[in-house]
């Protein structure tokens, strides 16, 4: 326990407890409306921001936030070209985004500070960034908490949800803003190459085991919770990568939940 | 006092014709049954009348105001052809499912509330879903499915019920049932029914007119004379051959 002494510790579990709330509440809609490669997008066109404000001297969490809402726009405006392929209007973004970061990366004086954004880097969260990350996460949490069942509704059935007088347009809209700011805010602390599993894995797990919705985003936040704090305290004593050991916990813990299940399932 | 009022009613696709010129009303307590051939312009039809799509020509009234003023789209509920591809994993509950129903009403940043949900269990007993109330949708059956969206519908107590062939893909007892639960719906609510079927004769029984779509792409609303209206329905799907059997 004498690691909390450290305040760089607690601003990473603070940052962890948020992110582990923000993440499930966007990402069980984002894996049920099949838009976890928006994630991923988003992902890398963040790094292209990351790389921006390096490179100019800004803040990097802060330009990797606008350039990701307004990448996500931009995926908003391809999708309606081809409304029936989502995944096209993802990848051109996610390729524009990582060809923009890979041009950028080459005015960065000091390319480790690139890197922990690739990786994530949670225990060397500024208290500036602190103070970014939970305001934006609290903003992102309000949203999506307060607009559970439009989501709810909009997600099953889109159609249905504007017969009965749901602003199914404007919400679309700011869901995708709010998803840019998530992915943006998380990339600080897992690295933007693995936001996607982060999204997607609880969410995964939760699946496997809920019998509702409101159950499926409550399990999806306790895996989370699991994952971030689990692999932060292995990270630490291991000494080991903290965005990666999340990740891969999250991973073993989907493939045992699978196992116990097709083993149940035997029986 | 009609419910629905159409008039001269065109739409086309990219160009193409669907509706030359549809006339159709419906009044409170009716059970009109929309029969006729595959892309024949049924489902259009209906999408018209709820507002999904917009005529080209023509006039549209709901509760005698025309449909580009009218707002309260929850006096008529619409259930589509949801089953056929409605995500078979959702983790939604039947409850849950219901209760979205009353989510334009409720309205932004407020909670559904004790009254609505006793409400949504009060529809799924309507249409005998109560029991599976927690049952996940993405594990239920067609019919069931069908009848959880119904109730869905049934929760802001529309004045009239629109529904794209609601039984497709359900064994015939379900069929039955469901007919059965409109019927009453339409005989003590007065809710006004309008159902698009391929299944002629499961609502023979119930229907109080049917309105057929012919290949050459006439319309024609007639009241339900049982026998001679199957005769004009077959007629409707195969024109020739019906002749010939005269």
């Amino acid at each position: 326990m004498e690691i909390l002494q450290f305040a760089f510790m607690r601003r990473a579990i603070l940052v962890c407890v948020l992110i582990s709330l923000m993440v499930p509440l966007m990402g069980t809609v984002i894996v049920l409306k099949r838009l976890s490669t928006m994630g991923e997008a988003l992902s890398h066109t963040g790094l292209a921001g990351v790389a921006i404000g390096l490179a100019a001297g800004l803040n990097p969490v802060a330009v990797a936030a606008v350039v990701s809402v307004l990448a996500s726009l931009a995926i908003e405006y391809i999708r309606k070209a081809f409304p029936k392929y989502a995944e096209i209007a993802a990848n051109v973004v996610l390729s524009a985004g990582i060809g923009a970061a890979a041009i950028v990366s080459g005015f960065i004086k000091n390319p480790a500070s690139f890197n922990s954004f690739l990786f994530g880097s949670i225990v060397s969260i500024s208290p500036f960034e602190t103070r970014l990350v939970i305001g934006l996460s609290v903003i992102v949490i309000f949203f999506s908490v307060t607009m559970y069942k439009e989501l709810l509704f909009i997600t099953m059935d889109e159609e249905a949800a504007r017969l009965v007088g749901v602003p199914a347009n404007a919400l679309n809209i700011i869901f995708t803003v709010m998803t840019a700011v998530m992915v943006s805010v998380t990339a600080r602390t897992v690295g933007a190459l693995m936001i996607s599993s982060l999204i997607v894995i609880p969410v995964a797990c939760a699946l496997l085991l809920a019998r509702s919705y409101r159950q499926t985003v409550l399990y999806a936040i306790g895996f989370a919770f699991v994952f971030t704090l689990s692999g932060l305290a292995i990270s630490v004593a291991w000494n080991l990568k903290p965005g990666g050991t999340i990740v891969l916990t999250g991973v073993l813990c989907l493939f045992i939940l699978l196992a116990i299940r097709k083993f149940a399932s035997k029986k | 006092m009609k419910i629905i009022e159409v008039s001269g009613l065109h739409f086309s696709y990219q160009g193409l014709p669907v509706l030359c010129g549809v006339d159709f009303s419906v009044s409170p307590g009716d059970f009109v049954g929309v029969v006729g051939a595959n892309g024949a312009g049924k489902s259009t039809l209906l999408k018209l009348i709820v507002g999904l799509l917009a005529p080209d020509q023509g006039k549209i009234r709901l509760f005698e105001q025309d449909i580009q003023t009218f707002r309260d789209f929850t006096r008529i509920a619409y259930v589509s052809q949801k089953t056929r591809w409605i995500n078979s994993d959702f983790p939604a509950n039947a409850l849950e499912t219901v209760l979205s129903g009353f989510c334009g009403k409720t309205g932004l940043f407020r909670p559904y509330g004790k009254a609505r949900k006793e409400y949504a269990m009060h529809c799924l007993e309507t249409v005998g879903m109560a029991a599976r109330a927690k049952s996940q949708v993405g594990k239920m059956s067609a019919g069931q499915l069908q009848r959880v969206l119904l109730a869905r519908a049934l929760v802001n107590q529309p004045e009239a019920l629109i529904l794209d062939e609601p039984t497709v893909g359900i064994d015939a007892q379900a069929v039955e049932q469901v007919c059965c639960l409109l019927a009453r719906l339409c005989r003590q609510n007065h809710t006004a029914i309008v159902m698009v079927t391929h299944d002629l004769p499961s609502v023979l029984s119930h229907a109080s007119h049917f309105f057929f779509f012919y290949e050459s792409g006439e319309t024609r609303m007639t009241p339900n004379q049982g026998k001679a209206s199957v005769d004009l329905y077959m007629n409707s799907l195969w024109p020739h051959q019906g002749a010939r059997l005269e």
